[in-house]
């Protein structure tokens, strides 16, 4: 049995209706295609055993502010620093999301998130005080008593990065039409961008044109120990 | 490595390849073991455990802004501390009515501790059919709750611009088993948001299933 995973009950002997994990057909071997390529099923939902297994957090600004007009040089609207020693965890980006709070009436307008990971690594970073969640609600779980997430991670608002002409497009941009907000962009990038010990990520959010707009940021990632590879 | 076929007609396979043979497992020139996907994605999360959905049933206006503390949807996981998570696999909303084109999207805050047991008011429904999804379940569900605000509402997925006086659209968002609520009363709310709300109405959803599990370590 795995560690930290429970068996799972055999469920159809209380709930007949739902079929479950009793049938001889669960114990056997596995089998294979006629490609030989063996056969699987994911037993989780994709992204469950990522949650379960630990440090998943996410920040959100609480202020909302403007957006920018063009691809940024220096300024991260929110940075992501790592703030663990060498050798430390790596945080796995698993998204990055924006709020359209306020947009101009009468003007439909595009909304998107671009993020730049700094190819140097920074000292330190100045501490926003955004409040950290978790995604699976284990700080509360089991009266531990406390809310506070237990991370290195430092979150920088307005932060000066270097510009290392790498800002990328992360997602597709929504249209936030004429008529009031209700726009919002949520950028799955399932651990594609990896911030070492030390580095820095930051996000900002595009638009047309920044006046009479504010939105809200968010970043969500995973802090994972294990070694990079020789070529990071 | 071998895996063993069964003395039976498979699934893509023909009578003669379906004999009682041993059959190797490919692997690439390059040492990578050959997967194929046996089930439809989601099939074996439904089949092993007890996949659920929950929908408002009064479509109700939608709000304008991020909400403050109230969830229009809210799920509960009334399992012992010691019983099942919810894993939250999707967040849904129809729009009923609307009024100009306005783009829709859905927020949503988990509770960072339990809370006490909120109003029963919608009755969760097996992804496996029947109707007995009282008995299999113990989540509450409820709109207009009191999420208290402690966690911020996160975008659950891509905003979708609906066409001025047309209801019927909707969004889905997929959300994998990344949420998971905690046993022991914590609760997932989530709200719409639409630029119209004086005449647009929307009908709210979440699906999860239910899964015996034990968050790790890490933390």
């Amino acid at each position: 049995m795995l560690s930290g995973v429970a068996r799972l009950p055999c469920r159809c002997r209380e709930e007949p209706g739902l079929g479950g994990c009793c049938g001889s057909s669960d114990i056997g071997s596995p089998f294979v295609n006629s490609e030989n390529s063996l056969l699987i099923a994911d037993s989780l939902p994709i992204n469950t055993e990522n949650s379960r297994l630990g440090k998943l957090y996410f920040v959100r600004e609480i202020t909302a502010a403007a957006p920018v007009a063009a691809i940024p040089t220096t300024t991260a609207r929110v940075a992501l620093w790592n703030g663990e020693p060498t050798g430390g965890a790596f945080y796995a980006i698993d998204s990055v999301f924006v709020i359209v709070v306020t947009s101009p009436a009468g003007t439909s307008k595009p909304y998107s998130v671009v993020g730049q990971l700094n190819s140097k690594p920074l000292t330190g970073m100045t501490e926003s005080g955004l409040r950290r969640s978790s995604l699976t609600g284990r700080y509360g779980w089991r009266g531990s008593g406390t809310r506070t997430v237990n991370s290195r991670a430092r979150i920088g608002l307005g932060q000066t990065v270097v510009n290392d002409n790498a800002w990328q497009a992360l997602g597709t941009s929504v249209i936030n039409t004429a008529a009031g907000v209700g726009s919002t962009v949520d950028f799955f990038i399932g651990g594609k961008i990896i911030v070492p010990p030390r580095f820095v990520f930051g996000i900002s959010c595009l638009t047309s044109s920044a006046t009479s707009t504010t939105v809200r940021l968010g970043i969500r990632w995973h802090e994972i120990r294990a070694p990079l590879g020789a070529d990071s | 490595m071998y895996a063993v076929l069964p003395n039976q007609r498979l699934r893509g396979f023909s009578d003669e390849q379906s004999l009682d043979i041993h059959k190797e497992i490919g692997v690439s020139q390059d040492g990578i073991l050959l997967l194929a996907e046996g089930l439809p994605p989601f099939s074996e999360t439904t089949r092993l455990g007890r996949g659920f959905i929950v929908r408002t049933t009064t479509a109700a206006a939608p709000v304008a802004a991020i909400p403050t503390t109230t969830a229009m949807l809210a799920l509960q996981n009334n399992e012992p501390e010691d019983g099942s998570f919810y894993a939250i696999t999707e967040v849904f909303a129809i729009v009923v009515a609307a009024g100009a084109s306005t783009t829709l999207t859905i927020v949503g805050q988990l509770s960072q501790t339990p809370r006490t047991v909120i109003t029963q008011a919608f009755t969760p429904r097996p992804y496996t059919g029947g109707t007995e999804a009282t008995a299999w379940t113990l989540a509450n569900a409820q709109s207009a709750y009191n999420m208290s605000n402690f966690a911020a509402w996160q975008a659950l997925g891509n905003s979708y611009v609906n066409t001025a006086n047309i209801g019927a659209a909707n969004v889905g968002f997929l959300q994998g088993g990344r949420i998971i609520i905690p046993p022991g009363g914590f609760v997932f709310g989530i709200s719409a948001i639409m630029g119209d709300t004086a005449s647009s109405t929307v009908l709210l959803g979440i699906k999860w299933v239910e899964i015996r599990l034990s968050l790790g370590s890490g933390g």
